[in-house]
């Protein structure tokens, strides 16, 4: 059962300083927008002929928008259908196939990966890993549990962040950034090992600063605050649930070719 | 009442010791400022001293580690943090990357230690007042400088009100100003019954605000005394170390045939912070 928002003592004070988002899709609770990355990915499995992951993109598309990241997730679909059909057309050609059936090989392959690519890249471009924390807190997830989800999702952010640093203070001694997409591609390959090293390194000093916290202490946390959850999303996260769930099933029983 | 008793600390796979034969008390109430030349041992030392080498760091420690008359050998990182509360590494990971806003960055110990909510606000309204970053509270952590992501760091340290509080380099990004306002902090939580070791190397800070020092060389206690007959030690100039500016000047002014007394020049300089 979550406590009522009028059980957490602070909610006003402490909401006060969490203004609301400014479009709809960052309004969604955190758990909301995880199943709708789910479902995007899920359904760029399961769904049905070239039509299923086409409405799957738009979709994810719109939500896009809404949330005003409209450009890395068509990058992230780009890159990802490209690649996924890519791969599926070299190996048609490869195993005699040919061109013929591009429609259900290449091109249908492309759009699933497509589909899946902007849904994890919609999620990742905007979802609030401390509300999240917070959300799954207060459904009930042990806090040190919640804590090593929250920390596993924001390592990859903070290996692009260290990696941005390096990169910068290569500039800053001579690295000449004006050159093209790739060749700055490129130029970061030797940088991987110690922006991965000193990542770790932080870590370790960032896990010296929870356990002074005491993070480790078990038992549950009183929380400050925690993401409105509306009965409205509540409803809709169950019938994407089930929706999953049911697509799942179909794809295995053979329901859905 | 901290107490570190013959402690020889070895970090994992360390060829040699880090620290050798430290023996050291740090009663209720009072400040002592730990001071040496780079590579002495000081954030080992604070990291003995607060439990969490080797409860986190791993490593070996030969001797104990008493807190309050009771050892603190082989108890949980989460139980010492309950008693000695430490500020150790750079300030940007000093924070714990799980809050959005600084007032819940610095509720995080509170609500750990147990607290009720409304208790954790007390006591986060309290930490921020005291060290003058009510103003902040609504920033999101990650786009604080590096001296207010310190600030935050220390005031995070003081709501878990820990009998305790060993600091590494407290002040190192701050501003005269910030440096200030931490002292004064730290003066104000000593006065009531926190017991205090800091790792500093601006010497004119701790002079005033610690009533002992302890000058660490190559892993071992080289000097252990009253701040003032420490701090005028030109033995400090032998390991690189700076005597505070009062003591400098006084020394100068005898050079040139003008007899300074250090005291009066601090007097003059306004007997800081309230000793």
């Amino acid at each position: 059962m979550l406590p009522a928002p009028a059980s957490l003592p602070a909610l006003d004070r402490i909401a006060g300083l969490h203004p609301l988002a400014p479009d709809p899709y960052r309004r969604l609770n955190p758990l909301t927008q995880l199943v709708i990355a789910t479902a995007g990915v899920v359904a760029g499995v399961v769904a049905p002929t070239l039509a299923g992951p086409l409405v799957g993109i738009v979709v994810i598309a719109i939500l896009a928008s809404l949330a005003g990241v409209a450009a890395p997730v068509r990058r992230a679909g780009a890159i990802t259908g490209l690649v996924v059909g890519g791969i599926v057309a070299v190996v048609d050609v490869l195993s005699g196939h040919g061109v013929s059936t591009i429609a259900g090989g290449p091109l249908d392959a492309g759009l699933r990966g497509a589909l899946i690519g902007t849904s994890v890249r919609l999620w990742t471009s905007t979802v609030d890993l401390t509300g999240l924390r917070l959300d799954l807190e207060r459904r009930g997830l042990p806090h040190r549990a919640a804590v090593a989800l929250v920390g596993l999702l924001g390592a990859g952010p903070g290996l692009r962040q260290r990696l941005d640093e390096i990169v910068a203070a290569q500039q800053a001694r001579g690295y000449d950034s004006s050159r093209g997409r790739l060749a700055r591609l490129g130029a970061r390959s030797p940088v991987w090992l110690p922006a991965l090293v000193s990542t770790l390194d932080s870590l370790t000093e960032r896990s010296l600063a929870l356990e002074s916290r005491a993070i480790g202490r078990p038992g549950r946390r009183a929380l400050l605050w925690a993401p409105p959850d509306p009965t409205a999303e509540r409803a809709l996260r169950w019938a994407i649930a089930v929706a999953i769930g049911a697509a799942i099933v179909a794809r295995l029983s053979g329901a859905i070719a | 009442m901290l107490h570190l008793h013959c402690a020889e600390f070895r970090y994992p796979a360390a060829r040699a010791a880090a620290l050798h034969d430290i023996d050291l008390e740090i009663p209720h109430g009072a400040i002592v400022g730990l001071v040496g030349p780079n590579e002495a041992g000081k954030s080992t030392l604070c990291l003995v001293a607060s439990g969490m080498a080797p409860a986190v760091v791993g490593g070996g420690l030969v001797g104990t580690l008493e807190i309050d008359g009771e050892a603190m050998t082989g108890r949980p990182a989460y139980e010492l943090a309950e008693r000695v509360g430490l500020g150790a590494g750079s300030p940007a990971t000093q924070l714990t990357g799980l809050a959005a806003t600084v007032f819940e960055e610095v509720a995080i110990g509170p609500l750990n230690l147990g607290l009720s909510a409304a208790e954790a606000i007390e006591r986060v309204d309290e930490a921020l007042v005291a060290i003058g970053i009510e103003r902040l509270a609504g920033q999101h952590p990650r786009r604080l400088s590096g001296g207010e992501a310190q600030l935050v760091a220390i005031a995070s340290l003081l709501a878990m009100r820990p009998s305790h509080l060993v600091l590494d380099e407290p002040t190192s990004e701050l501003d005269p100003v910030g440096a200030r306002l931490v002292a004064e902090a730290l003066h104000a939580v000593a006065h009531n019954g926190t017991a205090l070791l800091i790792a500093e190397h601006r010497m004119d800070l701790l002079d005033g605000l610690c009533d002992r020092i302890v000058v660490l060389d190559g892993g071992t206690i080289v000097r252990d005394g009253p701040a003032e007959a420490i701090l005028a030690d030109p033995f400090l100039e032998t390991l690189g170390l700076e005597r505070p500016a009062r003591h400098r000047i006084a020394d100068a002014c005898r050079m040139v045939g003008a007899a300074i007394d250090p005291a009066e020049l601090r007097r003059a300089l306004g007997d800081w912070p309230h000793r």
